[in-house]
């Protein structure tokens, strides 16, 4: 390879910020041009570019969750398919979780790109499918026990072959997906937002040259390296162990999964060893090798410097050891499709857990760490079409050094922004009755942990298959330096003409209350969807009592919690509104040896 | 010292080979190692060294490499 004169820094800068765009303008292409409310309103998606060495070159931020996972399948590709065999024009598809993908709806789709005929990289982008077969409507098989029952499983196979379509492997894709028009459309969309990097990359080729484009993206790998390195460095030698649990795998009840971590830093290298996790569980609470690492990658991302630019450089200081065979890395025939939007958050929980004893001041208490994954779908009334859709709920975050937690948001990494409700009741046969912000829900802290939510549905189709893959139901999200535990969530259900909300276990007899999968309710029946809340940083009674006073007029806490736990004093007015009782306060706090 | 050893091709062969240290899966060739009469298999050289400066310290004993 010819090697393009060295850049200044500048140059180096504009070049990134050029293919960062890139990726940005991907995004946004499949954001407009997607079917499903999941691309289009939820944004779970992905996108990359790549050198033709399978390096990361640079990537936008939509879901993070998906940036290991997508390295590994691109890396894997290459492997597979061999560099010799990619032709311009082709586009690859890729959803096999043991082939370095997150879980099987995540589908990735990578197209080979050439300047003047010689092979620059690949653009790619990685996308959550709502539909994909299998055993369970909107692909979320929570009872899954192995991974024939998660729906339709690709190892790279080209599905465009120098521009052709390849309709044999299309008929195939189609023909087992319940809503395959929705399906043709988001492929659509991925493939799009290839053609539109594609020909971004080309204008910046032609402009800045071709060896010199490439010897940039491996001068900004050596960067994020160096510069990651450096961070690593800031960081006390030592190892530093933690574990949190899973609390059950939708086939076994009562049975628990823990997830451990030991990092080991070392200099200015890091090694995360698993080893001590639970052994692959029978349900698809696993984890793939790519969502632990993109886990791990992404906690280091949120405790390091937010401006080095984000590339392979960033990972080479950090070494994994995940065992095979356990929750952390799932093995065929083992399933998998709670580990990518359930278990990723509580690896990263378990990484700042072991943080935390080394850089206190740069980690968060645990996350409410449940996407809330309800999944539906059926014969939609208006239409008389098949539906699914994959919804999520936000939970609470934890606390950090230095502020509290957001409130119901999508877990950490997920970065998937909620369906609008409006948007939600027009496509699909539900009344939303109410969508809001659980009191007390947050756990207590100088930094509060952030409230979940509760949002109650009612069924207005004769009929709709419904699945749920929750978590932190029985466990709940853990405080730091004296902060409290954030509320537990829930599903339930009330049958038309039912008084009592129960539990999906007490009225279908599934084995877990929260992971179960094609239950049939009717029109007239209720869900309701309470989201756990995050844990809280530091003591609550060192709390600014303006903010304990503000989280009262907000409706996150209580009067009662305010003065119980934050030995803060409130009064009410003649007018409604509260305010500090300064004095009153002062006396309790140092009732609580707080000054 | 290990060496290269290819993966089979064959369509019927959808095993997912891992490395003994790292875990990660492996494409179309392992990096075999014959030790203490057990074959492991690696990603390369580099997880070889690992295995034997970090894992077999830590947790040889407990899989009976005394």
């Amino acid at each position: 390879m010819k090697r393009g004169k060295p850049l200044d820094s500048v140059s180096l800068t504009i070049i990134n910020n050029y293919l960062v765009n890139v990726c940005r303008e991907m995004g946004l292409a499949m954001m407009k041009t997607s079917y499903s409310s999941i691309f289009n309103e939820g944004l779970d998606f992905s996108c990359v570019i790549f050198d033709r060495d399978g390096e990361m070159v640079a990537y936008a931020e939509f879901c993070p969750a998906q940036i290991g996972a997508i390295l590994y399948t691109m890396q894997w590709t290459i492997a597979e398919v061999g560099l010799e065999n990619f032709k311009p024009g082709d586009v690859i598809m890729h959803n096999d979780p043991y082939r370095g993908g997150c879980h099987m709806p995540e589908h990735t789709v990578i197209k080979a790109v050439y300047h003047d005929g010689e092979l620059y990289g690949f653009v790619g982008n990685i996308a959550h499918v709502t539909e994909i077969g299998g055993k369970a409507v909107g692909g979320f098989a929570a009872d899954a026990k192995e991974v024939y029952q998660e729906g339709l499983r690709l190892p790279p196979v080209k599905i465009v072959r120098e521009g052709k379509y390849v309709d044999d492997i299309w008929k195939i894709i189609l023909a087992n997906h319940r809503t395959p028009r929705i399906s043709w459309g988001d492929f659509h969309a991925m493939i799009g937002s290839l053609s539109v990097a594609e020909r971004r990359l080309g204008q910046l080729l032609s402009r800045w040259g071709f060896d010199e484009v490439l010897a940039a993206g491996k001068e900004l790998m050596d960067y994020s390296e160096a510069r990651m390195r450096a961070e690593i460095r800031e960081i006390p030698n030592g190892e530093y162990s933690f574990e949190d649990w899973i609390e059950n795998d939708g086939v076994v009840r009562d049975k628990r999964y823990r997830i451990k971590c030991t990092v080991v830093v070392r200099d200015d290298e890091v090694i995360f060893d698993y080893t001590g996790s639970s052994p692959q569980a029978r349900g698809p609470c696993n984890c793939t090798y790519g969502v632990t690492a993109s886990a791990t990658f992404n906690a280091m991302l949120n405790i390091t410097d937010q401006t080095i630019p984000r590339n392979s450089g960033c990972y080479r200081p950090i070494r994994l050891i995940v065992p095979p065979r356990t929750v952390v890395n799932v093995e065929h025939p083992g399933p998998s499709v709670g580990g990518n939007s359930e278990i990723h958050e509580r690896i990263v929980d378990v990484l700042f857990g072991c943080l935390s004893q080394a850089v206190p001041d740069r980690v968060a208490a645990a996350t409410g760490g449940s996407s809330c994954n309800f999944l539906f779908g059926g014969i939609h009334p208006a239409t008389g079409g098949y539906y699914a859709n994959y919804h999520i709920d936000g939970c609470g975050w934890g606390g950090k050094a230095d502020g509290d937690g957001n409130h119901t948001q999508c877990p950490i990494n997920g970065n998937c922004r909620n369906t609008p409700v409006e948007v939600f009741e027009t496509r699909y046969p539900w009344l939303t009755k109410s969508y809001s912000i659980v009191e007390n829900s947050g756990g207590h802290g100088r930094h509060r942990g952030g409230c979940g939510s509760l949002r109650v549905l009612r069924a207005l189709a004769p009929e709709i298959t419904v699945s749920s893959f929750m978590d932190r139901h029985e466990t709940r999200a853990w405080g730091l330096f004296g902060g409290g535990e954030g509320a537990s969530g829930t599903i339930r259900i009330r049958k038309k003409g039912d008084e009592e909300w129960r539990t999906f276990s007490e009225v279908y007899g599934t084995t877990s209350p929260n992971k179960f999968a094609d239950i049939q309710i009717y029109e007239g029946d209720e869900i309701m969807i309470v989201s756990p809340g995050g844990g809280g940083y530091g003591r609550p009674e060192e709390r600014d009592p303006a903010l304990v006073l503000e989280d009262v007029r907000e409706g996150f806490i209580s009067p009662q919690e305010a003065r119980d736990v934050y030995a803060v004093s409130l009064v009410q007015g003649e007018n409604g509104d509260w305010s500090v009782d300064e004095a009153a306060t002062k006396l309790l706090r140092r009732g609580r040896g707080v000054a | 010292m290990g060496r290269w050893e290819p993966i089979s091709e064959a369509l019927y062969a959808t095993e997912i080979h891992r490395c003994d240290f790292c875990g990660k899966m492996m494409v179309r060739r392992l990096w075999r190692l014959d030790y203490m009469g057990r074959s492991l298999q690696f990603c390369d050289d580099r997880c070889e060294r690992s295995w034997f400066d970090y894992w077999l310290p830590r947790y040889g004993k407990e899989h009976g490499f005394g």
